[in-house]
């Protein structure tokens, strides 16, 4: 702090008083002024925002004109009348705990055998974090649509193997349009593999080289060794995976556009909507705290679960 | 730190020879005072050059056609008023109310957009767009071919907020060859539902194709259109403008038999379908399409083959003509746009301007102004004879047009489709679809 003098507050402080509690203040303040862009950024961008949108989700607002206070009665409409609510919530619910678990296993699995020393393996790695890498885009999107299409890849291999005789129409089935989206997601397991590979990295070798002496099998070093040690990476990975799922929006929009009849109108989705095509911004704000709302208790729920399945080394299993 | 370093300079002064700092004082002045001409003559350059480069934002939905089109047309007028650039934005019908949405909210609409008759009521009630009569009046938009009737589609309580586009009206285009294959006649504009369902079973029979994807328009547009046959409108002001659940009923349990029957696509099939472009009559699956009237250019642009119209089928003992003539689209100036002239010059440029009709084409619906219609008439490819033939003789056919929707008409919309789909998936009975829907529409409309 002292090496770098220019940043110190603008005012002079007297010589008297540099030592002691004023020192410590001033040390503070250069943080907050370290920290001033992000807290700008936070301050501006989201805390604002978020006091706003609470404040409309208390009134009418049509986006051309100015809100107007209606008290409760949007949370009213959405608990009373509104079945897309609900929906909506089901089917968010259903793509999370789905979705979310399924692209674990399948990072987890696969970051098992990319840690293995091989050669090799760096490419592997490479070729299996491409399509998180533009998972998450428009255009793949777009190429998922033509993928589930009646006329569409999937289809014709089917029908090629002779699985089915005519194309089924995956994106516009009530039953499977939700699994296309599922799909998707699990295929962009790369970011939660990346992590999960870290975290094998960092298990000391000295515990498999114990287990070996007293003879356990790989499977046993997994359930014992393994996974224990890597729990509070899959802690980590299962709540950023499980918010991401929550917030899922650009997928549903442009593959299903959560047809049909609402079997995959995501809840984000739905907000969108509710805000943006029917102008109903005060009802769509109200949504969108209900949705913090949830993702808060869920998120308290998993921290609480945490201690008794994550393993902390130096915590002695807190 | 200036004030700082004059009272420096000034105690300075004092204590040294006062001539040689009278004589820098003087040069001070010079150098001030020079530098005050020069801020001066650039802010004024400036100022002239904002007047010279106007940048003007001018956004629409359509088609690819369209959009290429458009494009040509604002290089032509750029060209010819060198001192306005215009921004150009585009997209589909869809993406396109968002983003206007978005923009609204952000103050921040185009100066000029194309608008729609479902969302004029909302965008004018909420003082977003600029009274056009006055530009009208004092000649800016020059009116001396456009008759009153092609401009009052835009006018709502005694305000002009879109000058008209063009005509247009619901349409069946069909693919002669189909027909003909078939052995099946080419209706007159006296054919009834009836015969609809005759002519698309024996197109089914013989050719193995599909009549048509859906229902004419869409499926708000057709049991619209049923409903004006029977005698109602949609919407009567904020609620539903029908008592008896039992016309929706039947009109979806006939799209289920139709669907059943392979005269109509299956659902899944349909959904693909998000452009003229991918078309099942354009791609030839299917005997028809059923549009509005100007997308026959577009049709038969991305079909590449001779198409022809039909009217919409009557009904049996009908009370009124189901069809009727609306502005296609309009384009309107958002009140905050800051260049509310150059906005007006642009659309009449694009009004009336024969070289810019010439590429327009009448392809947003056949142009208002008489003067441009006649000079368009020697080059009007067939696709566009059809349209314009078909606006003459569809007069004798039509009734007038129903009041704009009201708030709440896209959520409404999504209703009645949401509904749709759960009767031909089958989890709803038509019956319970009808019931359903009349209590999600009250619903929705009374919250507006």
């Amino acid at each position: 702090m002292e090496k770098n003098p220019s940043l110190a507050p603008a005012k002079p402080v007297p010589r008297k008083l540099r030592k002691g509690k004023k020192f410590k203040n001033r040390n503070n303040l250069a943080g907050y002024i370290f920290i001033s862009p992000w807290l700008v950024g936070f301050l501006m961008f989201t805390i604002i925002p978020m006091l706003w949108s609470l404040y409309l989700s208390f009134t009418k607002y049509d986006i051309l004109s100015s809100p107007r206070w209606v008290g409760l009665m949007n949370y009213e409409t959405m608990f009373k009348y509104d079945y897309l609510f609900p929906q909506s919530l089901k089917v968010t619910f259903q793509y999370a705990f789905t979705a979310v678990p399924l692209r674990l296993l399948f990072a987890l699995i696969l970051a098992l055998l990319l840690s293995q020393k091989r050669r090799g393996v760096g490419l592997y790695r490479t070729l299996f974090y491409v399509p998180s890498v533009f998972g998450g885009s428009i255009a793949v999107a777009v190429m998922w649509r033509q993928l589930f299409g009646v006329n569409g890849a999937l289809n014709s291999i089917l029908m090629a193997l002779g699985v089915i005789e005519e194309g089924i129409g995956w994106l516009t089935g009530p039953n499977t349009a939700i699994w296309t989206l599922v799909a998707l997601a699990v295929w962009q397991f790369g970011s939660p593999m990346l992590i999960f590979l870290a975290g094998l990295k960092q298990i000391s070798f000295s515990l498999y080289e114990a287990a070996m002496i007293d003879g356990a099998s790989s499977w046993q070093k997994l359930i014992y060794i393994t996974l224990p040690m890597l729990s509070p990476i899959i802690f980590f990975n299962f709540l950023v995976q499980m918010i991401n799922g929550f917030m899922m929006f650009t997928q549903a929009l442009i593959i299903t556009n959560g047809g049909p009849f609402n079997r995959t109108l995501m809840y984000v989705l739905y907000i969108y909507r509710k805000g943006f095509t029917d102008y109903s911004m005060g009802y769509a704000s109200a949504l969108a705290w209900i949705m913090l709302v949830i993702i808060g208790i869920l998120t308290a729920i998993i921290f609480k679960t945490s201690s008794y399945w994550v393993f902390y080394e130096t915590g002695e299993g807190k | 730190m200036e004030v700082v370093i004059s009272e420096e300079f000034r105690f300075d002064c004092g204590s040294l020879n006062n001539q040689i700092f009278g004589e820098v004082f003087r040069l001070k002045r010079t150098i001030l005072v020079v530098l005050l001409v020069c801020m001066l003559v650039s802010s004024f350059s400036l100022v002239a050059l904002a007047q010279e480069k106007i940048v003007l934002r001018v956004s629409w939905w359509g088609s690819q056609g369209r959009h290429d089109r458009t494009l040509a047309v604002i290089e032509l007028f750029e060209q010819k008023y060198p001192h306005i650039t215009i921004e150009p934005e585009f997209a589909g019908w869809d993406n396109y109310w968002e983003r206007i949405a978005a923009q609204a909210a952000g103050r921040n609409l185009p100066d000029v957009f194309q608008q729609d008759m479902q969302y004029l009521d909302l965008y004018s009630s909420r003082n977003m767009l600029a009274d056009l009569q006055p530009y009208v009046a004092s000649g800016a938009i020059d009116t001396t071919y456009i008759s009153e009737a092609e401009l009052s589609g835009g006018r709502l309580n005694g305000k002009l907020y879109g000058i008209n586009l063009g005509s247009n009206a619901l349409v069946g285009i069909y693919d002669p060859e189909i027909f003909a294959k078939a052995g099946v006649e080419v209706p007159g504009p006296e054919w009834t539902w009836d015969d609809y369902i005759e002519i698309g079973k024996t197109i089914k029979e013989k050719t193995g194709l599909y009549w048509a994807t859906q229902f004419p328009g869409n499926f708000f547009h057709a049991f619209h259109h049923v409903l004006r046959q029977n005698g109602y409108q949609f919407y009567d002001g904020p609620k539903l403008g029908y008592d008896d659940d039992k016309l929706l009923a039947d009109f979806l349990a006939l799209e289920l038999e139709l669907i059943e029957q392979g005269i109509f696509a299956p659902y899944a099939l349909r959904e693909e379908v998000s452009s003229v472009e991918d078309d099942l009559l354009v791609k030839g699956q299917a005997a028809t399409a059923w549009a509005w009237s100007n997308q026959i250019v577009a049709m038969s642009a991305a079909a590449n083959r001779p198409l022809g119209l039909i009217t919409l089928p009557k009904a049996k003992d009908q009370v009124k003509e189901g069809l009727y003539i609306k502005p296609s689209m309009f384009f309107s100036v958002a009140e905050t746009s800051p260049h509310k002239e150059a906005a007006v010059l642009f659309i009449d440029f694009f009004t009336n301007d024969i070289e810019a009709n010439k590429i327009l084409f009448a392809e947003r619906g056949v142009p208002i102004s008489s003067k441009v219609r006649e000079a368009l008439a020697p080059d009007l490819t067939e696709a566009q004879i059809l349209m314009f033939d078909y606006l003459n003789l569809i007069g004798d056919h039509t009734s007038p047009i129903d009041p704009p929707e009201p708030a709440g008409h896209p959520e409404v919309n999504r209703a009645l489709d949401d509904i749709d789909s759960m009767v031909l998936h089958g989890v709803i009975s038509p019956e319970e679809g009808a019931k359903r829907f009349r209590q999600e529409a009250t619903r929705i409309l009374r919250s507006m």
